[in-house]
């Protein structure tokens, strides 16, 4: 039960729009020092709480807000103008009477009490999984279905990593991983501790085929609770997973096929191995930029 | 203690899951087992009937436990009408912590199963093996 | 600690023995066609009190309504009130009668369902344990249900709150002291009749003593 699959995933798997525009949204709020006010309307300046936040609101960042798409986009999506009609009402205002902040407002880049509990994932994943269910004629079509809903997320997570680490930098450009290794323990190491609260148990390669490496988790914390019928014994539910691997290497232009498998052990029964089996592609420019 | 068995009845009163523990208590067939349930589960509802001094302001409730010579039962009734029927042995330290944590169990296992049907048998592996466990730790 | 009810039944599943303490939902008065003669001494509805008259002269014995409470005028001018002078202060005249407001079941559904409650789940037990053995009680959180069951097939049966130990002690001694005494000695009581009750003074008023005596009586 210590395991959280962390918050800011939640603000990544609602519609495409809200992901991307939520993210813009509090990159720009953080980076409000004086000089473009203009950009935010009277809504924004009020949560003086979000802005306070930000340790270091350099100047290289307010220089990319204004890159920022016009405002009126922003106060379609959340509510502009001093009435705020539109305005996050479940938010409560949040800036202005100094109570929580609504959670399309926080600021992306802290993480500290943001945080899902398991228990409202686990009630949505079981939702998501029976309305998956109810769509497909097969396992394979199920485990494809879930697949594709966690490359959506694993995309999202990407970007949302590369941009805490670009401010966790002091918002210089983070070192961009190109090589093949490197990456992959950038997936079993940082998307992994970001989805699960901890790193994965194993990252190794395939004894049999150069181009597949294997992530292992012995207690997924996201299927923990399900119980897979014996007619149906093919599925992983990991297959949501194994969709958020393939969308973050997918990000970083390592192409793979990714899929989940139940490898119980005696001391771990639901021990899942994720497998990941590279494209041709990858493997070819690995051998180009030798060794 | 010792559990004997664990019943689960489902708010209509249907058995939905059945396991025994010891072999204190003779075997039973489902069958009987499911008539079984199904009469305490109306047994529940004639005991509050009984009450004769209801105390006001307190929710008036049903049957909690019964005992024989050796043995007992309780009844633990769910917010949502859910019983857990353990049999157990007398005494019984501990037993209402244990109740807590198969309910606990219930609700991880069996509720956030998206292959569970609600009201039907259940029939999860992940159930049996952490009730098996708890009881393995409870069982003497 | 508290001791609500007590309630005898015969091996013909009839109740035919109760009395009361403390309690705040009282049974209701039976309706006159399911009325049985000797076994409580709750009043009868009062509009209907005239087949309750009938059916004490038929008995034989001291009027059961002999402690009923005075309010019920119509009820005193049919027992003839002097009657009524020497139960004061026993059975159902305690506590329960003066607050007898929100209604219960009336007496005969009543012992009805303690009876099928009995009988099922002693059933149940008897099948779960393979053996031949009833139970011994059960509670929920508002009473407790305490069962002693004798080798003539009689059932006593007591009510108590749910915190109080096991009970039944005091159905044994209930068993051999006063039933003995003023039930199977008393010739005038027909035992295993299935159409009257075991209900006399002596036995009343020795059942609420023994009861009296006890700690967990309560107020």
């Amino acid at each position: 039960m210590t395991s959280y699959f962390t918050g800011a995933s939640s603000s990544a798997s609602p519609a495409s729009a809200s992901g991307a525009t939520s993210s813009r949204f509090s990159l720009a709020s953080s980076a409000v020092s004086s000089p473009p006010p203009s950009l935010y309307s009277s809504s924004q300046n009020p949560s003086s709480s979000t802005i306070s936040n930000v340790p270091n609101p350099n100047r290289r960042e307010s220089n990319r807000s204004s890159v920022i798409q016009p405002s009126s986009l922003q106060q379609q999506l959340f509510g502009g103008g001093g009435g705020g009609g539109a305005a996050p009402a479940s938010g409560g205002g949040g800036g202005g009477t100094g109570g929580p902040v609504n959670i399309l407002e926080r600021p992306l880049n802290k993480t500290k009490g943001a945080e899902v509990g398991m228990g409202a994932w686990s009630f949505l994943l079981a939702e998501v999984v029976a309305y998956s269910q109810s769509r497909v004629d097969s396992v394979h079509d199920l485990e494809a279905r879930l697949s594709s809903l966690g490359y959506e997320a694993g995309q999202r997570i990407l970007t949302l990593l590369l941009l805490r680490n670009t401010q966790t930098a002091g918002g210089k450009d983070p070192r961009r991983e190109h090589r093949l290794i490197p990456i992959l323990q950038f997936v079993h190491t940082q998307v992994y501790k970001y989805c699960f609260g901890k790193p994965a148990d194993g990252l190794e390669r395939s004894v049999e085929e150069e181009n597949e490496y294997m992530i292992t988790l012995n207690q997924p914390p996201l299927t923990q609770h399900i119980s897979v019928p014996k007619d149906m014994s093919q599925l992983s539910c990991e297959a949501f997973t194994a969709g958020i691997v393939e969308g973050v290497l997918d990000g970083l232009d390592v192409p793979a096929r990714v899929t989940a498998h139940t490898v119980g052990t005696d001391q771990y029964p639901q021990r899942t191995v994720i497998l990941i089996k590279l494209d041709q592609k990858v493997m070819d420019r690995e051998e180009a930029l030798g060794k | 203690m010792t559990v004997h068995a664990l019943w689960v009845i489902s708010k209509a009163g249907g058995l939905v899951f059945s396991r025994s523990y010891s072999d204190a208590l003779p075997p039973l067939p489902v069958n009987t087992i499911l008539t079984l349930a199904g009469i305490l589960h109306g047994i529940h509802a004639i005991t509050a009937k009984l009450t004769p001094s209801p105390i006001p302001g307190q929710p008036v409730g049903g049957l909690e436990s019964f005992e024989a010579e050796g043995w007992g039962g309780k009844v633990f009734l769910t917010a949502t009408g859910t019983k857990f029927v353990v049999l157990h042995s007398i005494p019984h330290p501990g037993l209402d912590d244990l109740l807590r944590r198969i309910y606990e169990i219930y609700s991880d296992a069996v509720m956030k199963n998206p292959f569970h049907t609600l009201e039907m048998p259940i029939n999860s592996s992940l159930f049996e093996t952490r009730l098996q466990t708890l009881v393995a730790s409870v069982n003497v | 600690m508290t001791i609500f009810s007590l309630y005898i039944f015969d091996r013909h599943c009839e109740c035919i023995y109760y009395q009361d303490w403390h309690r705040t939902r009282s049974a209701r008065p039976p309706p006159p066609p399911s009325f049985k003669a000797g076994v409580h001494r709750l009043p009868p509805p009062s509009s209907q009190a005239q087949h309750g008259n009938d059916n004490t002269t038929t008995t034989g014995r001291e009027s059961i309504f002999s402690d009923n409470n005075n309010r019920s005028s119509l009820q005193s001018q049919i027992n003839g009130g002097g009657s009524g002078g020497g139960m004061n202060g026993l059975g159902s005249g305690v506590g329960g009668s003066s607050t007898r407001g929100p209604k219960g079941l009336p007496f005969d559904e009543e012992a009805k369902l303690v009876y099928g409650v009995i009988l099922s789940l002693r059933n149940m037990v008897k099948k779960l344990s393979g053996r031949e053995e009833a139970f011994t009680s059960y509670s929920t959180s508002q009473y407790k249900l305490h069962l002693y069951e004798t080798i003539t097939g009689y059932k006593f049966v007591l009510l108590s709150d749910p915190s109080s130990d096991s009970l039944r002690f005091v159905l044994r001694q209930l068993y051999v002291g006063p039933f003995v005494d003023y039930v199977v000695r008393n010739p005038l009581v027909v035992m295993d009749s299935r159409e009257e009750g075991i209900d006399n003074d002596q036995f009343r008023a020795a059942v609420d003593r023994h009861m009296r005596g006890l700690s967990m009586f309560g107020t």
